[in-house]
């Protein structure tokens, strides 16, 4: 069941029940707005590849010059459509972090090599439950690092990349914060009612999915897609993907598909590209997407780009891939 | 209890950002700590015969928790033993093993407390995520806890029993069946005790605290080289680091399997785990034979306080079912006995303390993670 504004409204008018239902769900709506007009979803992410059981490592994010609030951080993710489910966590190492804060003297989260798992939500088919009780904050010029330590046997692979990111966003009051766009939201708000939508992410080229231009292996492909641009102010609630990134472990080469998004005429949610399956989620039943720390304002007129770039290990990769945003009206 | 959340302490922070000087209330927060500080979890269990031998059709063997004399709010019930349930994303693989019910019973007549009126799979009625993977030779532990979907009041002097019936018991090749009950809950004390109350100094560091610090996360740490693990059928204690800050713990992971654990807070001597009471029977083909058990059965599985993070399907953290208030340099003490699953008729535990995760592969030094925030 969905619980939301969007549902009590419907109730309360099907039910004939409540005082200025209306009033209240505009209001809520436009709350909820403005919360995405001055927030930017951010990630961060930090990448290690395995070797031998004690093998080490240490990987820093960039820098940001704006506070960024950390939500949590996932490890690993990977897509569900991939055949060898179980085994394929026989070949993933056990993996201890040490993740810090860099530039401060404030409290650590902790100051030992933990599991990866206690730290960030890890993919290995995990819900991405990890968001810590109380988010971080980093401030300008901190970054996180984060040291690697090899515990468990790598079994038959010995180079299996790493990846983790970090999710959060960063704040700006004055962001997007136009009379003309306010009062477009609020016309919107007064004249609609809400509705979802699930926005598809295509290539420049192919049949509306994601399309490499070949079954390569060992060279990286790098293709740009975009979302049609939206009739109406939307929010993006978050994404999930399928046939991206779905090569496993026993394959010649490793999963290491990375992307961008970015809003045209507007913000990116990177500064670089970013491996898919650090920050995206496994797809289940109860919590099929993504879900972005806030939701993501896309304006009227505006389309979603991304760019990904990958090595495609077979025909279903190069021509099956999808991203797909989950969007409601705002 | 609603603790301050993360989608909360996210909101507080952009707000903050955004300059409307909103910080997260003062007074919820001490009153965050002052219930904490009134509740208790309690972790108790029960645990039948074991049932070993030749197949018996339709089989029933029952357990029953101890009486408490105050009042035990239960949010968590689980079912141990579903030996042949490979519960992958919600979806059976495999056969139903075995069906439950369970039972309320005191003053009155005895309750259904699922009122299914019938024995059914307990996987839906008590929310496994998963046991095993494969190899059910080996019979690993690491099902997440579901909270039940509403608390129920355990009254003073009644007991929860379980009933299963085995369905043409043994299906796959495991050696015994252990049917045990784990239930998770919360224990109010009165007002006028003196344990259930933030007062003296302890007053001073949490008021302190709250009135200079942010809520901040926190996770304090117990590794254990896997060369310190207790022999079979021993305990270690073991406790966790002192720290200066007074922590709410929320809810604890670790990635240790056959291992029973017991846990205390001697600053307000809090005993976590009420100890079961072994089975003294067993049954061997269906009949009822005087069971051999290690000594040994003095706590309860580890999950049922920490999920085995590399296992679980779900979450990565058991969460406790109220916060526990950690006062500044204190610690906690955690006992941990190798070995679970008692074998009936062998002095022994069918399942020894290791560090593997869910298909098998070792992971290293053993951890108990405690996931906290400070007040």
């Amino acid at each position: 069941m969905i619980f939301n504004e969007n549902y009590d409204y419907l109730f309360n008018v099907l039910a004939g029940s409540g005082d200025d239902v209306r009033g209240r769900y505009e209001r809520r709506r436009y709350n909820r707005a403005m919360l995405a007009l001055r927030c930017q979803n951010w990630f961060q992410w930090v990448s290690f590849t395995s070797a031998t059981q004690g093998s080490t490592g240490t990987a820093v994010t960039d820098v940001l010059e704006k506070p960024l609030i950390v939500r949590g951080g996932g490890m690993n993710a990977f897509a569900p459509l991939q055949d060898d489910y179980w085994s394929h966590n026989s070949y993933l190492a056990a993996m201890a972090l040490r993740i810090m804060r860099s530039g401060s003297n404030r409290a650590q989260i902790n100051l030992d090599f933990l599991p990866a798992t206690h730290y960030v939500s890890v993919g290995n088919g995990q819900k991405w439950s990890l968001d810590w009780p109380i988010p971080w904050v980093l401030f300008p010029n901190e970054a996180i690092k984060v040291d690697f330590l090899q515990t468990g046997n790598p079994g038959i692979d010995t180079d299996v990349i790493y990846n983790i990111g970090f999710y959060g966003l960063v704040v700006d009051p004055n962001y997007r914060c136009s009379g003309v766009l306010m009062d477009s939201i609020k016309d919107q708000i007064r004249k609609t009612d809400q509705f979802p939508r699930y926005i598809h992410v295509k290539s420049d080229k192919g049949g509306g999915t994601l399309t490499f231009p070949a079954n390569d292996d060992t060279n990286d492909q790098q293709i740009n897609a975009n979302t049609i641009e939206v009739p109406e102010h939307m929010l993006v609630l978050g994404f999930r993907r399928a046939n991206v990134d779905i090569k496993n472990d026993l394959a010649s080469v490793q999963n290491n598909t990375t992307f961008k998004l970015l809003v045209s005429g507007g913000a990116a949610f990177s500064k670089v590209e970013i491996p898919v399956n650090a920050v995206e989620l496994f797809t289940r039943p109860d919590a099929g997407y993504y879900h972005f720390s806030v939701p993501h304002f896309l304006p009227r007129g505006s389309s979603i780009g991304l760019s990904i770039t990958g090595i495609v290990d077979s025909l279903i990769e190069q021509y099956a891939g999808e991203i797909e945003l989950l969007c409601v009206s705002v | 209890m609603q603790t301050l959340t993360a989608k909360e302490s996210l909101r507080y922070l952009i707000d903050r950002q955004l300059g409307l000087a909103r910080n997260p209330p003062r007074t919820r927060r001490l009153e965050e700590a002052l219930l904490a500080r009134r509740c208790r979890n309690v972790i108790f269990g029960a645990m039948a015969p074991v049932v070993y031998g030749a197949t018996v059709p339709d089989l029933v063997v029952t357990a029953q928790t101890e009486p408490f004399a105050d009042p035990i709010i239960v949010t968590d019930v689980l079912n141990y033993s579903e030996p042949d349930a490979r519960l992958i994303l919600g979806i059976f693989t495999d056969n139903i093993a075995s069906l439950m019910r369970v039972f309320v019973t005191g003053t009155s007549a005895p309750e259904d407390l699922f009122a299914a009126g019938n024995f059914t799979p307990s996987c839906w009625t008590l929310g496994h995520y998963r046991n095993v993977s494969e190899a059910f030779a080996t019979p690993w532990e690491a099902p997440s806890l579901k909270a039940h979907f509403s608390p129920y009041m355990l009254r003073p002097g009644s007991i929860l029993r379980a009933e299963w019936e085995l369905l043409d018991y043994p299906v796959n090749g495991t050696p015994q069946y252990h049917g045990e009950l784990h239930c998770r809950g919360i224990r109010v004390l009165r007002p006028d005790d003196p344990y259930g109350q933030i007062c003296g100094k302890l007053r001073g560091q949490v008021c302190d605290y709250i009135d200079r610090f942010d809520p901040e996360t926190a996770i304090i740490t117990i590794r254990i080289p896997e060369s310190d693990f207790p022999a079979a059928g021993q305990s270690r204690r073991y406790h966790t680091p002192a720290q200066e800050r007074p922590l709410l713990v929320l809810g604890m992971a670790s990635n240790i399997g056959g291992a029973q654990v017991q846990m205390r807070d001697d600053s307000t001597h809090t005993n976590f785990v009420t100890s079961m009471r072994p089975p003294r029977m067993a049954l061997n083909g269906g009949v009822e034979v005087v069971g051999t058990y290690p000594n040994n059965i003095v706590g309860i599985a580890l999950y049922v306080l920490a999920a085995n993070s590399d296992m679980t399907q779900h979450e990565a953290y058991n969460m406790f079912p109220v916060p526990h208030l950690l006062a500044p340099n204190t610690q906690l003490d955690i006992t941990l006995t190798n070995g679970l699953r008692p074998n009936g008729n062998a002095a022994t535990f069918e399942q020894s303390m290791t560090t593997i995760n869910n298909v098998g592969v070792t992971t290293g030094d053993g951890f108990i993670s405690l996931l906290c925030r400070t007040v």
